[in-house]
């Protein structure tokens, strides 16, 4: 039953499932490393999906869509950086203040923008184009790299250190004469961007379409993947594969008459869930989080 | 570069600019690339306007309009809002007919600004105003109109898509969505060529056991008239707000062969129409998607063969209509092909939804020009053979000569059995 090609096939696939959590996770870690939580990340997810789509559609250019979605994440990330570095307020309040804004903005505008309700297909041109030969994303190739120059940051320079110290101690990493705040803040602007570029993915790059609530909950186990990653960018890699992988097998036995007659259609769609929470409860023993993460920095 | 900028720590801002000047680099690099795709100029020839749309539907329901006398109704219609070319749109159509047919007044509600708990103060305020009739076009306000109908017993109410028993002064109309889901399935295995078709479904729930079996039978009906067999795939993804989803599904049903794909998935079924259009596009192959519940033809022009359509409009006008002629009865009232509430979509229903989207300035008259001949065209690309059977099944549908099972939850799983 398993032949190669078919394995090859779940594996080409689930690059599309893996890409916006990866990206997310990314973003999340880079942000959590500093010391600031942003569980916005759906909200995020969701708003730069709209402007990337919005802004492809105008210019008939993915190209400007990808800006677009991730100008919106920089945006979002000034506002939830303002608010958690600069005037010390609840991050976890920012983060939830940040997806119910964007349910809330997103239905509104894609009436506003295209006069239609609910959802908006943007033309061909505005959807990215695949890689010739192997058919993946030119946005995968990004997402990869992305993975491996943030693991080449954090842990082989010298800002990735401050970054990781800011996170861990504050008050040693400012006595050392780290500008702590800017530290993470810059970290959340990066991390933010990086979830708005995990929108854009999910609006004009798998697909070509803005929904209310497009993401359908990747935001949120992208920071079950964040967990699970240990705060590390390439384990986010794995973890991100991992769930993609599944998600996509999943959809595969769906459609194999033996397997929907053993098991009951909702709970095959409960697998990458439950793998993925196994595997993370698995592992949790050994997953340390920063030490100040979600905790505002004050100077005494 | 990015790393050793990053290091110097002061100029980390820059690393962001670096970032998106790489990003808008390669992208307008790439957008100079000549791409392969030709553009496709078409003349327009028919001119769609949303009188003409209109009056089209309206002459159609006059004849029985006026066989009996009727009093004057004012009504009212509770839909989300206008403009999404579906449901609402088709629910606001209702209420016109009505005022054209039937001389009714008819004003109009929007819930989409009300939250859920204030469903029921929302509602009491309308009956407060004094309706002779109040069409609720919101299934999930069943409970509240249940409450009210006790309350106020002389308010008559119709709500659609919901059971509310046992009530004399609410009428429930639901659809006979298995009948039109049989139309599109035997219309899908005439036109395969693969001799696979599928169904993308939202989640394993009674209501949605109605398509897929319906889908199923209609099938199973050509096989047997044909003697061909056809594969059917068929999948639940589980969830009505998740579009990706729904185009993993429906492209692993074309790659295993499949070449028409039906969907019942609420906005997971926008992926199933993506999926079509993008599996077109790489490979060649001719393949198609069916609509569900509004005519869905114009969301990708060219790639949706036809829908299956409920006719919200005619339940709207049904509803007034008992009340005018006095015949206003409550319990449930099932709309089929036979009466009109659900069918395959027809020319005319695309050029009202093109009518309303002109209307409503959500399309420009060329735009709505543009897609409809697109539309005509793949439409018309359909041996005119295969209609005639398709609407042979339609003629025994309505005369009962056949009839689609309605699944339950003691029967689904002996229907699946049957019809694979």
């Amino acid at each position: 039953m398993l032949d190669l090609t078919l394995l090859l096939d779940v594996v080409l696939k689930s690059t599309w499932a893996l890409m916006p959590i990866l990206l997310a996770a990314l973003g999340e870690i880079f942000s959590e490393r500093s010391g600031v939580v942003n569980i916005g990340l759906e909200g995020i997810m969701l708003l730069s999906a709209l402007a990337a789509v919005a802004v492809a559609d105008y210019f008939l250019n993915p190209w400007a869509g990808v800006l677009a979605g991730v100008g919106m994440g920089l945006l979002i990330g000034v506002v939830h950086g303002v608010i958690s570095v600069y005037l010390k307020g609840d991050q976890v309040i920012s983060g939830i203040g940040v997806n119910l804004f964007a349910y809330g903005f997103v239905a509104y505008a894609i009436e506003v923008i295209w006069h239609v309700r609910g959802y908006y297909t943007p033309r061909y041109e505005a959807k990215m184009p695949r890689l010739p030969v192997i058919g993946v994303s030119p946005l995968f190739i990004l997402s990869i790299a992305l993975a491996i120059v943030m693991y080449f940051i954090l842990y082989k320079t010298d800002y990735g250190l401050k970054v990781r110290a800011v996170g861990e101690n504050p008050e040693a990493a400012d006595v050392v004469g780290i500008h702590v705040e800017r530290t993470q803040f810059i970290s959340t602007l990066v991390g933010a961007a990086l979830a708005g570029l995990g929108g854009t993915v999910l609006s004009i790059d798998w697909l070509a379409a803005i929904t209310k609530e497009l993401p359908a909950g990747r935001g949120f186990i992208a920071l079950a993947i964040v967990n699970f990653a240990n705060w590390n960018p390439t384990y986010a890699l794995g973890g991100s594969f991992v769930f993609g992988f599944l998600w996509t097998l999943s959809e595969y036995l769906k459609n194999l008459e033996v397997a929907k007659a053993l098991i009951p259609i909702p709970l095959i769609n409960t697998i990458p869930y439950i793998a993925t929470l196994a595997i993370t409860a698995g592992l949790i023993g050994r997953a340390r989080p920063p030490r100040h993460v979600g905790k505002p920095y004050k100077k005494e | 570069m990015v790393i050793y900028l990053v290091s110097l720590g002061r100029t980390a801002l820059t690393v962001l600019a670096v970032v998106i000047t790489a990003i808008v680099v390669a992208g307008v690099m790439y957008a100079a690339v000549p791409k392969g795709g030709q553009t496709i100029t078409q003349t327009v020839t028919v001119t769609v306007t949303k009188t003409e749309a209109v009056t089209q539907t309206i002459t159609a329901t006059q004849v029985v309009a006026t066989t009996t006398p009727t009093q004057h109704v004012k009504a009212a219609v509770i839909i989300r809002k206008r403009g999404d070319l579906g449901f609402n749109d088709m629910a606001w159509l209702g209420g016109q007919m009505a005022v054209k047919n039937l001389g009714a007044t008819v004003e109009y509600f929007y819930y989409e600004n009300v939250p859920m708990a204030q469903y029921l103060e929302f509602l009491e305020n309308i009956v407060r105003r004094g309706f002779d009739i109040i069409v609720v076009v919101n299934f999930m306000m069943a409970e509240q109109v249940a409450e009210l109908a006790d309350k106020y017993p002389n308010q008559k109410f119709a709500i659609l898509d919901a059971v509310v028993e046992g009530k004399p002064n609410v009428m429930s109309i639901v659809f006979k969505e298995n009948e039109g889901s049989a139309l599109v399935g035997a219309l899908a295995t005439y036109l395969s060529k693969s001799g696979t078709v599928g169904i993308v479904l939202g989640m394993d729930i009674p209501p949605l056991w109605k398509f897929e079996i319906g889908y199923k039978w209609g099938i199973h009906y050509v096989m047997n008239e044909t003697g061909r067999k056809v594969k059917i795939l068929w999948e639940y993804v589980g969830t009505f707000g998740d579009p990706n989803k729904g185009k993993e599904a429906a492209t692993l049903m074309l790659q295993q062969g499949a070449d028409i794909v039906y969907h019942a998935a609420g906005e997971t079924g926008l992926g199933v129409i993506d999926a079509v259009y993008d599996y077109s596009q790489k490979t060649g192959k001719k393949v198609y998607a069916i609509g569900v519940d509004a005519p869905q033809e114009w969301i990708r022009s060219g790639y949706v063969i036809a829908s299956m359509v409920k006719h919200v409009e005619v339940a709207v006008y049904k509803a007034v209509e008992d009340v005018a002629k006095g015949s206003f009865k409550g319990g449930v009232v099932a709309l089929g092909i036979r009466e009109g509430g659900v069918d395959i979509s027809k020319p005319e229903d695309i050029k009202i939804m093109m009518g309303i989207a002109v209307e409503l300035n959500l399309m420009s008259q060329d735009e709505a020009n543009k897609v409809y001949n697109e539309v005509m065209n793949l439409r018309n690309s359909i041996p005119s053979e295969v209609w005639d059977k398709v609407m042979l099944l339609r003629e025994k549908i309505i005369r009962g000569e056949v009839s689609i099972p309605i699944p339950t939850a003691d029967t689904i799983a002996e229907l699946r059995q049957r019809y694979g």
